[in-house]
Protein backbone atom coordinates (compact mmCIF):
# COMPACT_ATOMS: atom_id res chain seq x y z
CA UNK A 1 0.00 0.00 0.00
CA UNK A 2 1.17 3.53 -0.79
CA UNK A 3 0.63 6.61 1.31
CA UNK A 4 -1.57 7.95 -1.47
CA UNK A 5 -3.86 4.93 -1.19
CA UNK A 6 -4.86 6.11 2.28
CA UNK A 7 -7.27 8.97 2.84
CA UNK A 8 -5.66 11.91 4.58
CA UNK A 9 -7.69 11.18 7.71
CA UNK A 10 -6.61 7.53 7.68
CA UNK A 11 -2.99 8.50 7.12
CA UNK A 12 -2.98 11.06 9.90
CA UNK A 13 -4.64 8.64 12.29
CA UNK A 14 -1.86 6.10 11.71
CA UNK A 15 1.13 8.42 11.45
CA UNK A 16 0.22 10.31 14.62
CA UNK A 17 -0.07 7.15 16.71
CA UNK A 18 2.42 6.74 19.53
CA UNK A 19 4.94 5.41 19.88
CA UNK A 20 5.48 4.05 16.41
CA UNK A 21 3.54 5.76 13.62
CA UNK A 22 4.13 4.14 10.23
CA UNK A 23 6.98 2.49 8.35
CA UNK A 24 7.98 3.93 4.99
CA UNK A 25 10.20 2.08 2.57
CA UNK A 26 12.34 4.46 0.51
CA UNK A 27 14.82 2.57 -1.61
CA UNK A 28 16.97 0.41 0.68
CA UNK A 29 15.98 2.25 3.86
CA UNK A 30 13.07 1.88 6.21
CA UNK A 31 11.94 5.05 7.95
CA UNK A 32 9.73 4.74 11.02
CA UNK A 33 7.77 7.95 10.84
CA UNK A 34 5.59 9.74 13.35
CA UNK A 35 3.99 13.14 12.80
CA UNK A 36 1.94 14.95 15.42
CA UNK A 37 1.69 18.16 13.43
CA UNK A 38 -1.40 17.92 11.24
CA UNK A 39 -0.36 20.56 8.71
CA UNK A 40 2.89 18.68 8.12
CA UNK A 41 1.07 15.38 7.81
CA UNK A 42 -1.23 16.89 5.20
CA UNK A 43 1.69 17.97 3.04
CA UNK A 44 3.51 14.66 3.56
CA UNK A 45 0.34 12.85 2.49
CA UNK A 46 0.45 14.77 -0.79
CA UNK A 47 4.16 15.00 -1.51
CA UNK A 48 5.18 11.50 -0.34
CA UNK A 49 2.14 9.79 -1.79
CA UNK A 50 4.07 7.26 -3.89
CA UNK A 51 6.03 5.67 -1.02
CA UNK A 52 5.03 2.19 0.18
CA UNK A 53 3.83 2.22 3.75
CA UNK A 54 3.14 -0.45 6.37
CA UNK A 55 2.36 -0.69 10.02
CA UNK A 56 5.59 -0.75 12.05
CA UNK A 57 7.37 -4.07 11.99
CA UNK A 58 10.94 -5.29 12.43
CA UNK A 59 13.92 -2.97 12.53
CA UNK A 60 13.87 0.50 10.99
CA UNK A 61 16.96 2.39 9.85
CA UNK A 62 15.77 5.73 11.20
CA UNK A 63 13.07 6.52 13.78
CA UNK A 64 11.84 10.04 13.06
CA UNK A 65 9.05 12.00 14.66
CA UNK A 66 7.86 15.57 14.25
CA UNK A 67 6.19 16.92 17.40
CA UNK A 68 4.95 20.22 18.72
CA UNK A 69 7.25 22.28 20.92
CA UNK A 70 6.22 22.38 24.55
CA UNK A 71 4.64 24.98 26.76
CA UNK A 72 3.28 28.27 25.62
CA UNK A 73 5.09 27.94 22.28
CA UNK A 74 2.36 25.51 21.30
CA UNK A 75 0.18 28.58 20.67
CA UNK A 76 2.37 31.70 20.54
CA UNK A 77 4.80 31.64 17.60
CA UNK A 78 4.46 27.86 17.63
CA UNK A 79 7.49 25.63 17.43
CA UNK A 80 8.17 22.04 16.48
CA UNK A 81 10.85 19.55 17.43
CA UNK A 82 12.41 16.76 15.44
CA UNK A 83 12.95 13.56 17.39
CA UNK A 84 15.35 10.75 16.52
CA UNK A 85 14.83 7.55 18.52
CA UNK A 86 12.65 9.56 20.85
CA UNK A 87 15.44 12.01 21.63
CA UNK A 88 15.56 15.66 20.58
CA UNK A 89 19.14 16.44 19.53
CA UNK A 90 18.25 19.88 18.13
CA UNK A 91 16.67 23.07 19.36
CA UNK A 92 13.08 23.80 18.39
CA UNK A 93 12.23 25.20 14.98
CA UNK A 94 9.48 27.51 13.75
CA UNK A 95 6.42 25.36 13.16
CA UNK A 96 5.81 26.79 9.71
CA UNK A 97 9.08 25.17 8.51
CA UNK A 98 7.64 21.71 9.20
CA UNK A 99 8.40 19.85 5.94
CA UNK A 100 11.89 21.34 5.56
CA UNK A 101 12.71 20.21 9.11
CA UNK A 102 11.29 16.75 8.57
CA UNK A 103 13.27 16.26 5.36
CA UNK A 104 16.46 17.69 6.85
CA UNK A 105 16.07 15.70 10.08
CA UNK A 106 15.63 12.42 8.23
CA UNK A 107 18.72 13.20 6.15
CA UNK A 108 20.61 13.87 9.37
CA UNK A 109 19.47 10.56 10.84
CA UNK A 110 20.48 8.66 7.72
CA UNK A 111 23.89 10.32 7.55
CA UNK A 112 24.53 9.41 11.20
CA UNK A 113 23.20 5.86 11.15
CA UNK A 114 23.28 4.09 7.82
CA UNK A 115 26.87 2.93 7.69
CA UNK A 116 25.97 -0.30 5.94
CA UNK A 117 26.17 1.88 2.80
CA UNK A 118 28.78 4.32 1.57
CA UNK A 119 26.93 7.63 1.43
CA UNK A 120 28.26 10.13 -1.07
CA UNK A 121 27.00 13.69 -1.05
CA UNK A 122 25.78 13.58 -4.60
CA UNK A 123 22.76 13.74 -6.82
CA UNK A 124 22.31 10.67 -9.00
CA UNK A 125 20.27 10.14 -12.16
CA UNK A 126 20.20 7.13 -14.46
CA UNK A 127 19.45 6.23 -18.03
CA UNK A 128 19.88 2.90 -19.83
CA UNK A 129 21.31 1.26 -16.74
CA UNK A 130 24.12 3.73 -16.04
CA UNK A 131 24.15 6.67 -13.71
CA UNK A 132 25.55 10.15 -13.66
CA UNK A 133 26.72 11.16 -10.21
CA UNK A 134 26.67 14.89 -9.56
CA UNK A 135 28.70 15.57 -6.40
CA UNK A 136 28.76 19.22 -5.46
CA UNK A 137 29.08 21.64 -2.60
CA UNK A 138 26.06 23.73 -1.56
CA UNK A 139 25.30 26.52 -3.99
CA UNK A 140 26.86 24.79 -6.99
CA UNK A 141 23.52 24.08 -8.67
CA UNK A 142 23.34 20.36 -7.96
CA UNK A 143 19.66 20.23 -6.99
CA UNK A 144 18.54 22.45 -9.85
CA UNK A 145 20.44 20.39 -12.40
CA UNK A 146 19.23 17.14 -10.86
CA UNK A 147 15.61 18.34 -10.95
CA UNK A 148 15.96 19.33 -14.59
CA UNK A 149 17.46 15.96 -15.54
CA UNK A 150 14.73 14.12 -13.62
CA UNK A 151 12.24 15.87 -15.91
CA UNK A 152 14.26 15.26 -19.08
CA UNK A 153 14.17 11.49 -19.42
CA UNK A 154 16.63 10.59 -16.66
CA UNK A 155 15.49 8.48 -13.70
CA UNK A 156 15.99 10.18 -10.35
CA UNK A 157 17.90 8.06 -7.85
CA UNK A 158 18.60 10.84 -5.37
CA UNK A 159 19.19 14.54 -5.04
CA UNK A 160 21.33 14.25 -1.91
CA UNK A 161 22.62 10.72 -1.23
CA UNK A 162 24.67 8.68 -3.65
CA UNK A 163 24.20 5.35 -1.87
CA UNK A 164 26.84 2.77 -2.81
CA UNK A 165 26.25 -0.85 -1.88
CA UNK A 166 29.35 -2.17 -0.16
CA UNK A 167 29.22 -5.60 -1.78
CA UNK A 168 29.41 -4.55 -5.42
CA UNK A 169 29.49 -0.75 -5.68
CA UNK A 170 26.02 -0.58 -7.21
CA UNK A 171 24.09 2.66 -6.74
CA UNK A 172 20.87 2.27 -4.78
CA UNK A 173 17.95 4.61 -5.50
CA UNK A 174 16.73 6.85 -2.72
CA UNK A 175 14.26 9.17 -4.45
CA UNK A 176 13.19 11.94 -2.10
CA UNK A 177 11.77 15.40 -2.44
CA UNK A 178 14.23 17.80 -4.08
CA UNK A 179 14.53 21.03 -2.06
CA UNK A 180 14.68 23.88 -4.55
CA UNK A 181 16.08 27.09 -3.16
CA UNK A 182 15.38 30.72 -4.00
CA UNK A 183 15.72 31.44 -7.76
CA UNK A 184 15.80 27.73 -8.56
CA UNK A 185 12.10 27.44 -7.79
CA UNK A 186 11.10 29.68 -10.69
CA UNK A 187 13.80 28.18 -12.91
CA UNK A 188 12.36 24.67 -12.51
CA UNK A 189 8.76 25.90 -12.81
CA UNK A 190 9.75 27.36 -16.17
CA UNK A 191 11.90 24.39 -17.25
CA UNK A 192 9.35 21.72 -16.30
CA UNK A 193 5.85 23.23 -16.07
CA UNK A 194 4.37 19.82 -15.20
CA UNK A 195 6.65 19.35 -12.19
CA UNK A 196 4.83 19.01 -8.88
CA UNK A 197 6.32 21.65 -6.60
CA UNK A 198 4.99 22.10 -3.09
CA UNK A 199 4.43 25.32 -1.16
CA UNK A 200 7.24 27.75 -0.48
CA UNK A 201 8.83 27.93 2.96
CA UNK A 202 10.18 31.37 3.75
CA UNK A 203 13.14 32.44 5.90
CA UNK A 204 14.66 29.00 6.29
CA UNK A 205 18.40 28.65 6.82
CA UNK A 206 18.76 28.40 3.04
CA UNK A 207 16.32 31.15 2.16
CA UNK A 208 13.09 30.30 0.37
CA UNK A 209 12.67 26.55 -0.14
CA UNK A 210 10.06 24.62 -2.12
CA UNK A 211 10.11 20.87 -2.61
CA UNK A 212 9.87 19.12 -5.93
CA UNK A 213 8.08 15.78 -5.75
CA UNK A 214 10.13 12.98 -7.36
CA UNK A 215 8.55 11.66 -10.54
CA UNK A 216 6.28 8.71 -9.68
CA UNK A 217 8.19 6.43 -12.03
CA UNK A 218 11.40 7.06 -10.07
CA UNK A 219 9.68 5.95 -6.88
CA UNK A 220 8.09 2.92 -8.55
CA UNK A 221 11.55 1.80 -9.72
CA UNK A 222 13.36 2.51 -6.45
CA UNK A 223 14.21 -1.17 -5.95
CA UNK A 224 16.27 -1.17 -9.17
CA UNK A 225 19.97 -0.42 -8.59
CA UNK A 226 22.27 0.66 -11.39
CA UNK A 227 25.95 0.99 -12.10
CA UNK A 228 27.94 4.25 -12.15
CA UNK A 229 28.86 5.62 -15.58
CA UNK A 230 29.91 9.24 -15.12
CA UNK A 231 31.11 11.54 -12.40
CA UNK A 232 30.25 15.12 -13.25
CA UNK A 233 31.13 17.90 -10.82
CA UNK A 234 28.74 20.76 -11.62
CA UNK A 235 29.17 24.40 -10.78
CA UNK A 236 26.61 27.03 -11.65
CA UNK A 237 28.31 30.33 -12.50
CA UNK A 238 26.00 33.16 -13.57
CA UNK A 239 26.70 34.32 -17.10
CA UNK A 240 29.32 31.65 -17.74
CA UNK A 241 29.85 29.83 -21.01
CA UNK A 242 29.07 26.09 -20.88
CA UNK A 243 32.23 24.08 -20.20
CA UNK A 244 32.35 20.29 -19.87
CA UNK A 245 35.97 19.28 -19.37
CA UNK A 246 37.60 15.95 -18.54
CA UNK A 247 38.91 15.75 -15.00
CA UNK A 248 41.88 13.84 -13.61
CA UNK A 249 40.72 10.72 -11.80
CA UNK A 250 42.90 11.47 -8.80
CA UNK A 251 41.18 14.83 -8.44
CA UNK A 252 37.78 13.18 -8.85
CA UNK A 253 38.68 10.64 -6.15
CA UNK A 254 39.62 13.31 -3.64
CA UNK A 255 36.53 15.38 -4.35
CA UNK A 256 34.22 12.38 -3.95
CA UNK A 257 35.95 11.19 -0.78
CA UNK A 258 36.03 14.58 0.92
CA UNK A 259 32.40 15.15 0.01
CA UNK A 260 31.06 11.86 1.40
CA UNK A 261 29.03 11.56 4.60
CA UNK A 262 30.78 8.50 6.05
CA UNK A 263 34.03 7.97 4.12
CA UNK A 264 36.12 7.96 7.31
CA UNK A 265 33.71 5.66 9.13
CA UNK A 266 34.10 2.82 6.64
CA UNK A 267 37.88 3.12 6.30
CA UNK A 268 39.48 0.84 3.72
CA UNK A 269 36.08 -0.25 2.40
CA UNK A 270 35.37 3.37 1.45
CA UNK A 271 38.74 3.74 -0.23
CA UNK A 272 38.23 0.63 -2.32
CA UNK A 273 34.65 1.55 -3.25
CA UNK A 274 35.58 5.07 -4.31
CA UNK A 275 38.55 3.72 -6.27
CA UNK A 276 36.23 1.30 -8.04
CA UNK A 277 33.70 4.05 -8.70
CA UNK A 278 36.27 6.45 -10.14
CA UNK A 279 37.85 3.72 -12.24
CA UNK A 280 34.44 2.85 -13.71
CA UNK A 281 33.44 6.43 -14.47
CA UNK A 282 34.27 9.03 -17.07
CA UNK A 283 35.05 12.12 -14.96
CA UNK A 284 34.19 15.69 -15.91
CA UNK A 285 33.82 19.13 -14.46
CA UNK A 286 30.84 21.11 -15.69
CA UNK A 287 30.46 24.88 -15.50
CA UNK A 288 27.09 26.17 -16.60
CA UNK A 289 24.69 29.06 -16.38
CA UNK A 290 21.98 27.92 -18.80
CA UNK A 291 20.09 24.91 -17.48
CA UNK A 292 18.85 23.69 -20.88
CA UNK A 293 22.40 23.78 -22.26
CA UNK A 294 23.67 21.78 -19.30
CA UNK A 295 20.96 19.14 -19.70
CA UNK A 296 21.66 18.92 -23.44
CA UNK A 297 25.38 18.33 -22.96
CA UNK A 298 24.75 15.67 -20.31
CA UNK A 299 22.28 14.00 -22.67
CA UNK A 300 25.20 13.57 -25.04
CA UNK A 301 27.42 11.82 -22.51
CA UNK A 302 26.46 8.23 -23.35
CA UNK A 303 27.36 8.86 -26.97
CA UNK A 304 30.60 10.58 -25.99
CA UNK A 305 31.53 7.60 -23.85
CA UNK A 306 30.60 5.09 -26.55
CA UNK A 307 32.67 7.02 -29.05
CA UNK B 1 76.42 9.88 9.36
CA UNK B 2 73.89 10.11 6.55
CA UNK B 3 70.12 9.97 6.49
CA UNK B 4 68.58 6.85 4.97
CA UNK B 5 64.86 6.85 4.30
CA UNK B 6 62.78 3.68 4.72
CA UNK B 7 59.17 2.90 4.04
CA UNK B 8 57.81 1.68 7.35
CA UNK B 9 54.27 0.61 6.61
CA UNK B 10 53.89 -2.28 4.18
CA UNK B 11 50.10 -2.25 4.41
CA UNK B 12 49.44 0.84 2.28
CA UNK B 13 46.66 0.42 -0.25
CA UNK B 14 47.21 2.34 -3.47
CA UNK B 15 45.54 3.27 -6.72
CA UNK B 16 47.22 5.12 -9.55
CA UNK B 17 46.00 7.13 -12.51
CA UNK B 18 48.26 9.00 -14.92
CA UNK B 19 51.25 8.57 -12.64
CA UNK B 20 49.52 10.18 -9.66
CA UNK B 21 48.73 8.09 -6.63
CA UNK B 22 46.02 7.90 -3.97
CA UNK B 23 47.04 6.05 -0.80
CA UNK B 24 45.02 4.58 1.99
CA UNK B 25 47.03 4.30 5.19
CA UNK B 26 45.35 1.67 7.40
CA UNK B 27 47.33 2.66 10.50
CA UNK B 28 45.89 6.17 10.51
CA UNK B 29 42.71 5.59 8.50
CA UNK B 30 43.72 8.54 6.32
CA UNK B 31 43.77 8.94 2.57
CA UNK B 32 46.59 10.82 0.86
CA UNK B 33 47.47 12.11 -2.58
CA UNK B 34 50.92 11.77 -4.10
CA UNK B 35 52.00 13.52 -7.26
CA UNK B 36 54.16 11.67 -9.76
CA UNK B 37 57.40 12.51 -7.93
CA UNK B 38 55.97 11.37 -4.62
CA UNK B 39 54.77 8.14 -6.20
CA UNK B 40 58.23 7.42 -7.60
CA UNK B 41 59.81 8.10 -4.22
CA UNK B 42 57.46 5.66 -2.56
CA UNK B 43 58.12 3.02 -5.21
CA UNK B 44 61.89 3.41 -4.81
CA UNK B 45 61.68 3.15 -1.02
CA UNK B 46 59.49 0.08 -1.37
CA UNK B 47 62.34 -1.60 -3.25
CA UNK B 48 64.98 -0.60 -0.69
CA UNK B 49 65.88 2.19 1.75
CA UNK B 50 67.68 5.12 0.15
CA UNK B 51 69.17 8.51 0.92
CA UNK B 52 67.72 11.70 -0.55
CA UNK B 53 70.76 11.94 -2.80
CA UNK B 54 70.09 8.47 -4.17
CA UNK B 55 66.44 9.37 -4.74
CA UNK B 56 67.46 12.51 -6.64
CA UNK B 57 69.68 10.39 -8.86
CA UNK B 58 66.92 7.82 -9.42
CA UNK B 59 64.41 10.45 -10.48
CA UNK B 60 66.97 12.25 -12.63
CA UNK B 61 67.73 8.94 -14.35
CA UNK B 62 64.11 8.47 -15.32
CA UNK B 63 64.32 11.70 -17.29
CA UNK B 64 60.91 12.77 -15.97
CA UNK B 65 62.22 15.35 -13.53
CA UNK B 66 62.14 18.77 -15.15
CA UNK B 67 63.78 20.58 -12.25
CA UNK B 68 67.45 21.20 -11.68
CA UNK B 69 69.16 18.74 -9.28
CA UNK B 70 69.01 21.26 -6.45
CA UNK B 71 65.34 22.03 -7.03
CA UNK B 72 64.60 18.31 -7.27
CA UNK B 73 66.51 17.72 -4.03
CA UNK B 74 64.38 20.37 -2.31
CA UNK B 75 61.19 18.86 -3.67
CA UNK B 76 62.17 15.35 -2.62
CA UNK B 77 63.18 16.55 0.84
CA UNK B 78 59.84 18.26 1.23
CA UNK B 79 57.93 15.14 0.18
CA UNK B 80 60.01 12.93 2.48
CA UNK B 81 59.35 15.25 5.41
CA UNK B 82 55.64 15.09 4.70
CA UNK B 83 55.65 11.30 4.36
CA UNK B 84 57.56 11.16 7.65
CA UNK B 85 54.88 13.27 9.35
CA UNK B 86 52.23 10.92 8.00
CA UNK B 87 53.99 7.83 9.37
CA UNK B 88 54.62 6.35 5.93
CA UNK B 89 58.42 6.63 5.91
CA UNK B 90 61.04 7.07 8.59
CA UNK B 91 64.60 8.32 8.52
CA UNK B 92 67.49 6.37 9.99
CA UNK B 93 71.02 7.55 10.60
CA UNK B 94 73.70 5.36 9.11
CA UNK B 95 77.46 5.78 8.97
CA UNK B 96 78.50 7.40 5.74
CA UNK B 97 80.98 5.56 3.54
CA UNK B 98 83.75 8.03 4.46
CA UNK B 99 83.45 7.41 8.20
Amino acid sequence: MKIGDLSYEGFYDLVSRRPSGLDLQIGPLRIRLGIDVAVAASLVHRMWRDYPVTLPEGVADVHARLVWGGGVRRWIRPQIRFLVDGQSPFHAFPAHHHLTILEWGINWGIAKRCHHLLMLHSAVVERDGYAILLPAWPGHGKSTLCAALAHSGWRLLSDEFGLLRLEDGALLPFPRLIPLKNESIAVIRSFAPDADIGPRFFRTRKGVVAHLRPPSQSVERMAEPCMPGWLVFPRWVPGSRLRLEPMLKTEAFLMVATNAFNYEVLGRTSFELVARLVEACHCYSLVYSDLAEAVAVLDQLPRVADG
Amino acid sequence: MCEIWCRIDPSLVQVQWAGERILYHPASGETHFLNAVGAQILDRLTEAPASAAVLVQCLADTGQAAESPSALYDQISSILARLDELGIVVVQMEPSSRE
